[in-house]
C-alpha cells in the first residue's frame, strides 16, 4: 500500500488497522517459525538464520509500527548507520581473534645472531586455535 | 537584508546585561550563556590538567627520582597518577567538549540564522550533567587517583586498587553530556536553518560541527557501554575482559579505540571549521574549494570509523587485521591533505592580514602538517612497531591535540571575542603570548620525536643519562609554552572584565549571520530571521559592500 | 521554516506548547528527529554487547551451548510474546493519538504498560532461578561458563533497565493523555514515548535467539 492512500493526519500518516493487526501475527508467526528452526541443527548456519528471521521481524516492527517507511532518508540512516557501524566492529573483531597465530621469537644467545637465525615469523594464521 | 543594530551602547540590552542575577545563569537555556558557563569550566580543568603536565615535566628534567615525594616506586606511582590523571583531564574534561561545547555553542545558531538550538532545556542539561561528571572526576582524583593511563586499559584496570570505578564512572556521565550535545546539533542543523540557508551555504564551521556532532552521537555510546562493562567487570566479574575468566583483554582494546579513535577527529574537525572562517577573511579571499573542505569534513569523520586498530599493532592482535588497519588509516590522510591545501590556497595571492586569529590560523597550519606527516610514521605497520609506546607517539598525538585542536579552540577565542564580549583583546600581549606558545610548544614536542626514535618509552618516570639532554630542552620548553597559555588566556579574561574598549558588531568586515547582528548579540539574536540570498565566502568579489548578506 | 507562526486565536487544551524559538510543525519534525538520533545510541550501545557475545561464542562453541542450555527458552519465548504485543497496542495508542482518541491512548498505552511489567516479573523468575542453580556472580557454577553468564546478565540487565525506563515514560505519556494534553495536533510525548518502546522490543527481538535458541 503506497504511503498516500492512508488516511493523512495533521501531523503523521493514519495507518489502517489492518496494518498493524498483521504486523503482529507476522511477528508472532515468525517468532513460532525462528524456536521450531532452532530445533534442528544446521551446524554454524543455525546462528545466521535465527539472526536472519530476527532482522525480518525488526523490520516489521522499524518499518511499520515505527513508520520508518514513511519517514525521510535522515531517519532511515539513524537506524541504518549504527547498523552498519556495527558491522565495522564485528568485522574489526573477527579478522583479529581467529587469525591469531602463535609466535616464537628466536632466543638470542651472547654469541651474534646470524642472519638467517633472525625471528621466526608468525605459524599460518586460522590454522591453530587457541 | 538590512543590517541589524551594529553598535552596541552598554544601554542595550544583550544576552550578557539582560538579566544578571546569577539564578538567570543557573537556569539559562540561552546557548551563548550555556556556551560561556562551558568555556569558563572547561579553562579551568586546562589549568589543572596542564598543572599536571608541569609536574610531570619537571620530575622528568633530570634523569633518576628527581622531586616526586617519596621514595623511587612511591614516586614512580605517583607518576603513573600525574599522567593519567592529565590524560583524563585534559581529554574528557577539556578538550573533547572542547570547541563545540564552546564556541559551538556560541555560534551554531547564530551562524544558521537560528534564535537557539533546536532542545534548548537539553542544551542546559548537557552542561549539568558535565558538570556531575566534573565532579565525579574530581572525587576520583581527591580519593585515591588512577595509576592506569587515561586508556584504563584490562586487566590492570580491573585489579588496581585505586578509584577506577569513579573515573570510568565520571567519563560514562561526561559521555552522556557529549552524547546530548551532538544530538542537539545534528537536529538543530536539519530544522532550524534561515530561509535561504541551504546545505551548500553553510559556514565550513557549521559543517565541521555538524561532523563532529555526527561522531559524538555515534561513537561515544561504545565507549559508554565499554567502560561500564569495566565497572562490572571490577564490580561484578562479569569475565569479559579478564583472562583468568576465558576473557580477552585485548576486546577491551577494540572497543575502547573504536571510540577513542573518533575521538581524535570530535576534538579536531570543529579546530578544521575555525581555521576555514579565519583564512579566507584575513586573506580577504573567497575559500578555496568549499565543496571539498565539505566533502573531505564528513570523509573523515566516516573514515575516522575504520581505523581504530592502528593504536593496538603490537598488542598481539593478527598479522592479517594489522595490515589491514595500516593500509585504511593512510587512507583517513587524504581528506585532510585535501583541507590543508585548500587553505594555503586561499591564501595565495590574497591580502593578507596579520591580525592574532590569523596567526594562529597559520600556527595551526604549519603545526598539523608535522602532526599529520608523523602519524603516516605511525601509521606505517613496520615503522609503528618501534615506535609504539616510545615518545614519538607522544610528540605525535601532541601536535595533534595541542598543535591542532587548542591552537584551533584559541583562534576561535581570539576571532569571536568581540562578538562574544562586545570588546577588543589587547593585541600586542595577544601576540606576544601567540609568540610564546609558538617557541614553547615546539621546543617541548619537537625534542620528543627524536627521544621516541632514540627509544625512550612513554609513561616512565625515569630514563638513561643519554636522554637527558633532550628531556631537559622539553622541560624548559613545557614552562614556556604554559607561560604563552597563562598570557594568551589572562588577557583575553582581563580584556573582557576590565577593557572599555567597544568591538563593532564586524570588526573585520566579514561576511556570515554573527557578523550581522550587535557585539555582543541580543538575547534572542535575531529580531527577525535572516533570509540568505549568497554564499558564505564572497570575500574581494565585486558588488559587495559591507558584509552585509544582500 | 523555522518562522514563528501566530498563535491561533484560542489555545485549546491539546495545542501544541510554544517555544519561542520555532514553529510547532518544526518542534514536532525536529523532536522525531532528536529521538531517533537517541535511538541510534542505543542500538550502538548495544552492539557492544552483541559484538563480545558473538566474537566470544565463536571462539568457543561448545562452553556457550552448555550454557544456554541452563536458559528455559519457553520463558524467553513467553516474554518474546509478552513485548511484541506490547508493541502492538503502543502503536495503537500512536494510531488513537493521532486520532484524537483520548480514551483509546490511554488504554492502550496502560495495557503496554501491564505488558512490561509482566515482562519483568518472568525476568526475576528466570533471575531467581539462576541464582538458585549457583549461576550468580558469586555462584558456584558461575564461573564454568567463562562470560556467558557475565554477559547474559549484562545484556539482560541492561535491556531490563531499558524496560523499567520504558514504563517510567509511557506512563508520564499515559498521565499527560489522561488530563487531555493530547490530542490530534499534539501527540509528540505518546509518539516518542512509544518510538523509544519500540526499540526496547526491538533488542529483545535480537536477545532472544541470540541467548535462548542458538546459545
Amino acid at each position: 500500500m503506497t504511503s498516500h492512500d492512508d488516511g493523512h493526519g495533521e501531523l503523521g500518516h493514519i495507518l489502517p488497522f489492518s496494518v498493524y493487526r498483521n504486523s503482529f501475527l507476522a511477528l508472532i508467526a515468525l517468532t513460532i517459525i525462528t524456536v521450531l528452526i532452532s530445533r534442528f541443527d544446521f551446524g554454524s548456519f543455525n546462528f545466521v538464520i535465527a539472526m536472519l528471521i530476527a532482522s525480518v521481524k525488526a523490520g516489521i516492527v522499524a518499518l511499520f509500527f515505527m513508520h520508518l517507511r514513511y519517514e525521510s532518508p535522515v531517519i532511515w540512516a539513524c537506524l541504518g548507520v549504527p547498523v552498519i557501524l556495527l558491522f565495522i566492529l564485528l568485522i574489526g573483531l573477527f579478522i583479529d581473534e581467529p587469525f591469531r597465530g602463535k609466535y616464537t621469537p628466536a632466543v638470542l644467545t651472547s654469541d651474534q645472531p646470524k642472519a638467517s637465525e633472525a625471528v621466526n615469523t608468525p605459524a599460518h594464521a586460522g590454522s591453530h586455535s587457541e | 537584508m538590512k543590517t541589524e543594530a551594529v553598535t552596541s551602547h552598554s544601554s542595550e540590552l544583550n544576552y550578557l546585561n539582560c538579566d544578571k542575577s546569577v539564578w538567570s545563569w543557573v537556569t539559562t537555556v540561552d546557548h551563548k550563556r550555556i556556551g560561556l558557563m562551558y568555556l569558563f569550566t572547561i579553562s579551568i580543568f586546562f589549568f589543572i590538567g596542564g598543572l599536571a603536565a608541569l609536574l610531570m615535566r619537571t620530575e622528568l628534567a633530570m634523569p633518576g627520582h628527581t622531586f616526586l615525594p617519596g621514595d623511587y616506586n612511591a614516586a614512580a606511582n605517583t607518576y603513573n597518577q600525574l599522567f593519567t590523571v592529565h590524560g583524563v583531564i585534559m581529554i574528557f574534561l577539556f578538550i573533547v567538549p572542547g570547541i563545540p561545547a564552546t564556541m559551538g555553542n556560541f555560534l551554531l545558531p547564530l551562524m544558521i540564522g537560528a534564535k537557539d538550538v533546536i532542545f534548548p532545556k537539553l542544551n542546559l542539561l548537557s552542561f549539568y550533567i558535565y558538570m556531575v561528571g566534573a565532579a565525579m572526576a574530581l572525587m576520583g582524583l581527591f580519593i585515591k587517583p588512577i595509576d592506569t593511563g587515561w586508556t584504563m586499559y584490562a586487566p590492570y584496570s580491573i585489579r588496581t586498587p585505586s578509584a577506577v570505578i569513579w573515573m570510568t564512572g565520571a567519563a560514562f556521565v561526561l559521555g552522556f553530556s557529549s552524547i546530548l550535545t551532538g544530538l542537539n546539533f545534528v537536529a538543530t542543523i536539519h530544522k532550524l536553518r534561515a530561509p535561504g540557508m541551504t546545505w551548500l551555504r553553510l559556514p565550513v564551521f557549521v559543517w565541521a560541527l555538524y561532523a563532529t556532532a555526527l561522531i559524538q552521537v555515534l561513537a561515544t555510546p561504545v565507549v559508554g557501554m565499554t567502560l561500564l562493562l569495566l565497572i562490572f567487570e571490577r564490580v561484578f566479574g562479569v569475565g569479559v575482559f579478564d583472562p583468568t575468566m576465558g576473557g580477552d583483554p585485548i576486546l577491551y582494546q577494540h572497543f575502547f579505540w573504536f571510540y577513542s579513535h573518533p575521538v581524535v577527529y570530535i576534538m579536531v574537525l570543529p579546530a578544521f571549521g575555525v581555521v576555514g572562517e579565519i583564512i579566507p577573511v584575513f586573506s580577504r579571499k573567497p575559500l578555496f574549494g568549499y565543496k571539498a573542505i565539505v566533502v573531505s569534513s564528513l570523509a573523515i569523520a566516516g573514515a575516522g570509523f575504520v581505523v581504530w586498530a592502528h593504536h593496538m599493532f603490537t598488542s598481539g592482535i593478527s598479522d592479517f587485521s594489522a595490515k589491514v588497519f595500516s593500509v585504511v588509516t593512510f587512507l583517513v590522510a587524504i581528506p585532510t591533505a585535501v583541507k590543508v591545501f585548500n587553505w594555503v590556497s586561499t591564501m595565495y595571492k590574497g591580502s593578507i592580514s596579520f591580525s592574532t586569529p590569523m596567526l594562529y590560523a597559520m600556527a595551526f597550519v604549519f603545526l598539523f602538517m608535522i602532526a599529520g606527516t608523523t602519524g603516516i610514521y605511525l601509521a606505517t605497520l613496520a615503522v609503528d612497531v618501534y615506535y609504539h609506546d616510545t615518545y614519538f607517539v607522544v610528540a605525535h598525538f601532541h601536535y595533534t591535540i595541542q598543535g591542532g585542536a587548542v591552537i584551533g579552540l584559541i583562534a576561535a577565542l581570539h576571532y569571536w571575542f568581540p562578538k562574544m564580549t562586545g570588546k577588543l583583546y589587547n593585541v600586542p600581549i595577544a601576540n606576544v603570548a601567540w609568540f610564546l606558545i609558538m617557541f614553547g610548544f615546539n621546543l617541548t614536542f619537537l625534542p620528543q620525536f627524536v627521544l621516541g626514535m632514540q627509544g625512550m618509552p612513554r609513561r616512565y618516570f625515569d630514563y638513561i643519562p643519554e636522554f637527558a639532554g633532550l628531556h631537559m630542552v622539553s622541560t624548559i620548553g613545557s614552562y614556556i609554552n604554559a607561560l604563552g597559555y597563562s598570557l594568551a588566556l589572562f588577557n583575553l579574561l582581563y580584556s573582557a572584565v576590565y577593557s572599555r574598549s567597544k568591538a563593532p558588531a564586524n570588526p573585520y568586515n566579514a561576511l556570515g549571520l554573527e557578523w550581522q547582528i550587535a557585539s555582543p548579540p541580543p538575547h534572542d539574536n535575531f529580531h527577525e530571521i535572516p533570509v540568505v540570498t549568497h554564499e558564505p565566502y564572497a570575500y574581494g568579489k565585486p558588488a559587495h559592500g559591507h558584509g552585509g548578506a544582500a | 521554516m523555522s518562522h514563528p507562526t501566530t498563535a491561533s486565536p484560542v489555545a485549546r487544551l491539546g495545542d501544541p506548547p510554544h517555544v519561542h524559538h520555532m514553529d510547532s510543525a518544526t518542534a514536532y519534525a525536529g523532536a522525531k528527529l532528536g529521538l531517533w538520533l537517541f535511538l541510534a545510541t542505543e542500538v550502538l550501545l548495544f552492539s557492544v554487547l552483541f559484538a563480545s557475545f558473538t566474537i566470544y561464542r565463536s571462539m568457543d562453541l561448545e562452553t556457550f551451548h552448555k550454557a544456554s542450555h541452563h536458559l528455559d527458552w519457553r520463558l524467553g519465548g513467553l516474554n518474546t510474546i509478552v513485548l511484541l504485543f506490547s508493541s502492538f497496542t503502543a502503536a495503537l495508542a500512536v494510531d488513537a493519538a493521532q486520532k484524537g482518541q483520548q480514551s483509546r491512548v490511554v488504554r492502550n498505552l496502560f495495557i503496554t504498560i501491564c505488558c512490561a511489567g509482566i515482562f519483568l516479573v518472568i525476568k526475576s523468575i528466570e533471575y531467581t532461578s539462576k541464582y538458585h542453580h549457583g549461576l550468580f556472580p558469586g555462584g558456584e557454577h558461575y564461573k564454568d561458563y567463562k562470560s556467558y553468564f557475565g554477559l547474559y546478565y549484562v545484556m539482560t540487565g541492561i535491556h531490563g533497565l531499558h524496560v523499567i525506563i520504558g514504563m517510567g515514560v509511557l506512563g508520564w505519556a499515559l498521565l499527560l493523555a489522561r488530563k487531555g494534553r493530547i490530542s490530534e495536533r499534539y501527540y509528540t510525548p505518546v509518539e516518542m514515548g512509544v518510538l523509544y518502546w519500540h526499540l526496547v522490543d526491538l533488542i529483545w527481538i535480537y536477545l532472544f535467539p541470540l541467548l535462548y535458541l542458538v546459545g
